[in-house]
Formats: C-alpha cells, sequence, structure tokens
C-alpha cells in the first residue's frame, strides 16, 4: 500500500460519492419542503436513464443536448408525480406521504421492467468521458469529472437559489410553517413545485451521467442508490442542501476505503457498512453534519 | 373626525365557527371602516383568535359571510385573501425562525414587485432600526421583542391595506409592549385600516377608534373606543378597576 494508490482510492470515493452526492441533493431538497422522502427518487433517474438509452441515444445526439434531455424528463415526471400522488395528501400525515412514495416507486420500477424487460440496455458512452486520464499514477475517468463538477454546480446553484431568491426562499417559509406562509400571500403549490422539478430534474442527470459512467442502464439501476443517497443526506443532514452533497462525498469515501483497506474478504459486506454508518450517525450525531435541530419546526 | 362616508374595510356577519365539536365562534358580527384602528377585546378562549383566522380563511366558518372591500371571500384559498391587501400578524407572531430577518422580510414583501421591496425595506428599518442591526440573524435567534418588531415589519413591507395584529402584546415585558403600540399608533398615522386583538384592553383602547368585546364566543358588547373603556364590566375584567 501506498500513496499513488491510496490517492487512487481517494479519486475512486469522490467518483462514487459525486453520484451519491447528485442523489441527495435532490432527494433533500423535496424534503426540506414537504418532509417527504420520496422514495420515487431513484426510479426518477432510472426512467431518465432507460428513455436515454432507447429513444435518445440511438439518434447520435449530441452528449450536452440529451444530458439536458434527461433532465427535463425526469424534472417534468416528479412534477408529474408530484401532482397525480402527493398534492392530494397535503394535510395527511408524513408516513401517509411516505408510503405513497413508496408505492409511486414500486410503480415506476414495475411499470419500467414490463416496458423495457429486465436486460441491462446499452447506453451509448462518449468518448471523452469515458476515456481514462492520468495524474501522476492516477486514473480518472471523463465521466466522474463531469458527475462531479454537476454535483458541485447544483449544489452552489440550489444554495444560492434557496437563500437568495423569492421562491427558493418560499420553499423553506412553507416547509417551516405552512399557515404563516399562506399569510404572506404565497401559493404553496408553486415552490413545492419548482423543488420537485429541481430536484428531479438532478436525478434526470444522474441518470443520464451514470449511463455514461458504467456503459449500460437497466430497470432495476434506482432502488439501492436511492437508499445510498438517502442514506448520504441523513448523513449531510437532511433538509441541507451543502449537508446532502457532503453526505454523499463522505460515503463515497466511507465506502471505498471500507473495500480498499480492508481484506479483500469483507468487501462483500460493502452495504452493510454504509447502514452500520448510518446507524453510527443516528446514535451519535441525528441531525447529520450539517442538519440543524428539528426542534424548531412547531 | 371626518364626515365623510367611509367605505368599510371588513364587514363580518353570523359568524360561526367550530372547531371538532367546540363552538368558538357563535354569530359574531363586525365592521371596520377604512383608516380606522379597530379593537377586539377579551379573554383567553374568547375565540378572538379563531375570529382573525376566520377573516384570513385559514378555519372555514360553518356559517356566516365575511366581506372584505365588499367582496366575499368564501371561497377564497388563504394565500388569495393576503393578496387583496390583508397582512395578518398570527398570534405568537409567526416569524420563520430558520429564515434570516431579511428572507423574513422578502416573504412578507412576497407579493411586491422587487423594484419596491428596497425602499419598503428602508422605511420598515427606519421604523425598527433594530432590525438592521440583525439582518442576518436567524429569526429563531432574536429576542420576544425583536421578534415582535420583526413581525409587525414583515406585514408592513406587504403594503397592506389592513392589518391584523393578533395580541402584539402578549409575551413581552411593559415597556416592550408599550414600545409595540407606540409603532402602531406611528402606522395607523399612516392611514393604514388596523384591526387588532388584545388582552391588554388599557393599551389597545388607547390606539383603537372602535372597539368589540368578545366573551365565550360572542359579541358582549361595541361601540367607540371611550364608550368601551367607561363600561363597568371592562373597567373591571380588563382595567383593574374594581
Amino acid at each position: 500500500m501506498n500513496g499513488t494508490y491510496l490517492l487512487q482510492q481517494l479519486v475512486n470515493g469522490l467518483a462514487i460519492g459525486s453520484l451519491y452526492a447528485l442523489l441527495a441533493v435532490g432527494l433533500s431538497m423535496v424534503y426540506g419542503i414537504l418532509r417527504l422522502i420520496n422514495f420515487a427518487h431513484g426510479e426518477l433517474m432510472m426512467v431518465a436513464a432507460m428513455a436515454s438509452a432507447t429513444f435518445l441515444a440511438g439518434l447520435r445526439v449530441w452528449p450536452p443536448l440529451l444530458l439536458v434531455g434527461g433532465m427535463l424528463l425526469g424534472g417534468v415526471l416528479g412534477v408529474v408525480v408530484e401532482r397525480v400522488a402527493y398534492s392530494r395528501l397535503r394535510q395527511a400525515s408524513e408516513v401517509n406521504l411516505l408510503v405513497t412514495s413508496l408505492a409511486v416507486s414500486t410503480f415506476l420500477a414495475t411499470g419500467a421492467l414490463m416496458l423495457w424487460s429486465g436486460q441491462p440496455r446499452r447506453f451509448e458512452r462518449v468518448e471523452v468521458l469515458s476515456r481514462l486520464y492520468e495524474v501522476g499514477g492516477v486514473f480518472v475517468r471523463g465521466a466522474d469529472i463531469a458527475i462531479l463538477a454537476m454535483a458541485v454546480v447544483s449544489m452552489a446553484l440550489l444554495t444560492w437559489l434557496t437563500s437568495r431568491t423569492r421562491l427558493g426562499v418560499a420553499m423553506r417559509a412553507v416547509a417551516e410553517d405552512l399557515r404563516v406562509a399562506y399569510l404572506m400571500g404565497i401559493d404553496p403549490s408553486r415552490p413545492i413545485l419548482l423543488a420537485f422539478f429541481l430536484g428531479s430534474m438532478l436525478a434526470g442527470a444522474a441518470g443520464v451521467l451514470w449511463g455514461w459512467k458504467f456503459g449500460q442502464v437497466a430497470p432495476t439501476m434506482g432502488f439501492v442508490p436511492m437508499l445510498k443517497a438517502f442514506v448520504a443526506a441523513v448523513i449531510g443532514g437532511i433538509g441541507s442542501i451543502p449537508g446532502a452533497f457532503l453526505g454523499g462525498i463522505v460515503l463515497g469515501l466511507a465506502e471505498v476505503f471500507f473495500v480498499g483497506l480492508l481484506p479483500a474478504t469483507y468487501s462483500g459486506y460493502r452495504d452493510v457498512f454504509v447502514f452500520a454508518l448510518l446507524f453510527l450517525m443516528l446514535l451519535v450525531r441525528p441531525t447529520g453534519i450539517l442538519g440543524v435541530s428539528l426542534a424548531r419546526k412547531a | 373626525m371626518t364626515t365623510a362616508p367611509r367605505t368599510p374595510v371588513l364587514q363580518v356577519a353570523g359568524l360561526h365557527v367550530s372547531y371538532g365539536g367546540v363552538r368558538a365562534l357563535r354569530g359574531v358580527d363586525l365592521e371596520v371602516l377604512e383608516g380606522e384602528t379597530a379593537v377586539v377585546l377579551g379573554a383567553n378562549g374568547a375565540g378572538k383568535t379563531t375570529l382573525l383566522s376566520a377573516i384570513s380563511n385559514l378555519v372555514r366558518p360553518e356559517a356566516g359571510t365575511i366581506r372584505l372591500w365588499g367582496r366575499d371571500t368564501r371561497n377564497m384559498p388563504p394565500h388569495e385573501v393576503a393578496a387583496l391587501g390583508v397582512a395578518h400578524v398570527p398570534e405568537g407572531r409567526g416569524v420563520f425562525a430558520g429564515l434570516t430577518v431579511r428572507e423574513n422580510l422578502m416573504m412578507g414583501a412576497y407579493r411586491v414587485p422587487a423594484s419596491e421591496r428596497r425602499a419598503l425595506e428602508a422605511q420598515v428599518t427606519e421604523l425598527f432600526p433594530r432590525l438592521k442591526e440583525r439582518w442576518g440573524w436567524r429569526a429563531g435567534n432574536l429576542s420576544g421583542g425583536e421578534q415582535q418588531m420583526l413581525a409587525i415589519a414583515r406585514a408592513l413591507v406587504a403594503r397592506p391595506r389592513l392589518l391584523v395584529l393578533d395580541e402584539p402584546s402578549m409575551g413581552l415585558a411593559p415597556l416592550l409592549a408599550r414600545e409595540t403600540f407606540r409603532a402602531i399608533e406611528q402606522i395607523k398615522r399612516t392611514g393604514v385600516t388596523v384591526l387588532l386583538v388584545e388582552q391588554n384592553a388599557r393599551l389597545a383602547l388607547q390606539v383603537a377608534d372602535r372597539a368589540w368585546v368578545l366573551a365565550g364566543g360572542v359579541v358582549e358588547a361595541s361601540g367607540t373606543a371611550e364608550e368601551v373603556a367607561r363600561l363597568g364590566s371592562v373597567r373591571r375584567a380588563y382595567l383593574g378597576v374594581a
């Protein structure tokens, strides 16, 4: 074990962590406004990835356009899910919402299985993104740089949006006290739809980027990353956007170092380790790294 | 006192409201005219907050009508009532604890065009200079008095035509309560119609033009502020005069 090896592990951790971060940021944003853990988030990523692989990639679309297409698809689908399923439960308890999101998740996953079958599909790679770049003996894949950049940019933009723009601040206001938000003349459906659109857009982006990173996508790809993103969001402090980003990176690094530093016989326990980390975090610091106490939510 | 007929801002007629079997309001009538400051006095549980919640459409009445500037608000969602020009400072002030002073004021001016927001912010920070000093603080970290200032300032940046205040003196030290009422007095002078609900009758009757006394969900007495202040029942119950 040497410096280069450690550095390579660090890069690998960042690569997987930024994918978790990208998903966790969107998840955390929706949680922040509705107190809903949107279990359908991973399936939105899957639908965007599968649809891109099926309909768009064959047409040899210019890659940035494919990414935008996947994002729009994710965003629109997220808004549709909000309107059809969640908006009817505004007065219901958080548990009802949670169960509904599980139902939506299952609906999308099963629907995709019926439509596309369980066979993984080839996802047309892009040369710049699938190439390995070498820096001082450490290898980085182009797609990983793109995913990290995407995660950083979206985290920064959303942080700015929710503290500096009228509609973004209204998201937090609606989340904190709906009645008072009404008294300010805020129609809550607008910030809620915006949160869903933006959060789901990032899931769509993750779907396309996933395709470029791994070269194949499948209808079953949504669930596990969604769980990891959830763990990342909790570690970072759920509801906090920079926290979700940080949580994703921490989780990715922890996962890679767990596999990379321990004997190979333990590498099968990777996911066990992830959830052990979640337990530990909930025991030691339930509000997460950057989380604020939920007690203020009266 | 002007002699020109003033238009009614708020007309409440035969208002009944119940919460899960408890009849909070049992036929309340009330009218507030443009430019006047009206106060509703009453003890805890008299139905004061329920009345204000019904005006803002946060609760749905069983019977009766509420008109704002002549418009029946029955089927309006609460944010549209606010859009008519009603700024309601709720019981317990209702500042967004997790939002900064700046962000709270931004939400207050949610329906005001961005070009006018800065001037309005300048106006309210002149009225409450303290808020300028606390600009980037989370509202949850402000003192009670500062939160009250923020709540009123947040209502003012909405440029309301009707300002509704639910117990602005609640939980404040006497000095701060007096300061709050001085601010209300100043707001009143700018011509904004004010509807105030209070337990502190002494302070409230000083700024009010007209007053209603609410007890057990019905209006027990009403009249000009001077008339109500002279009522024996009010003197005993609220003014501490035997």
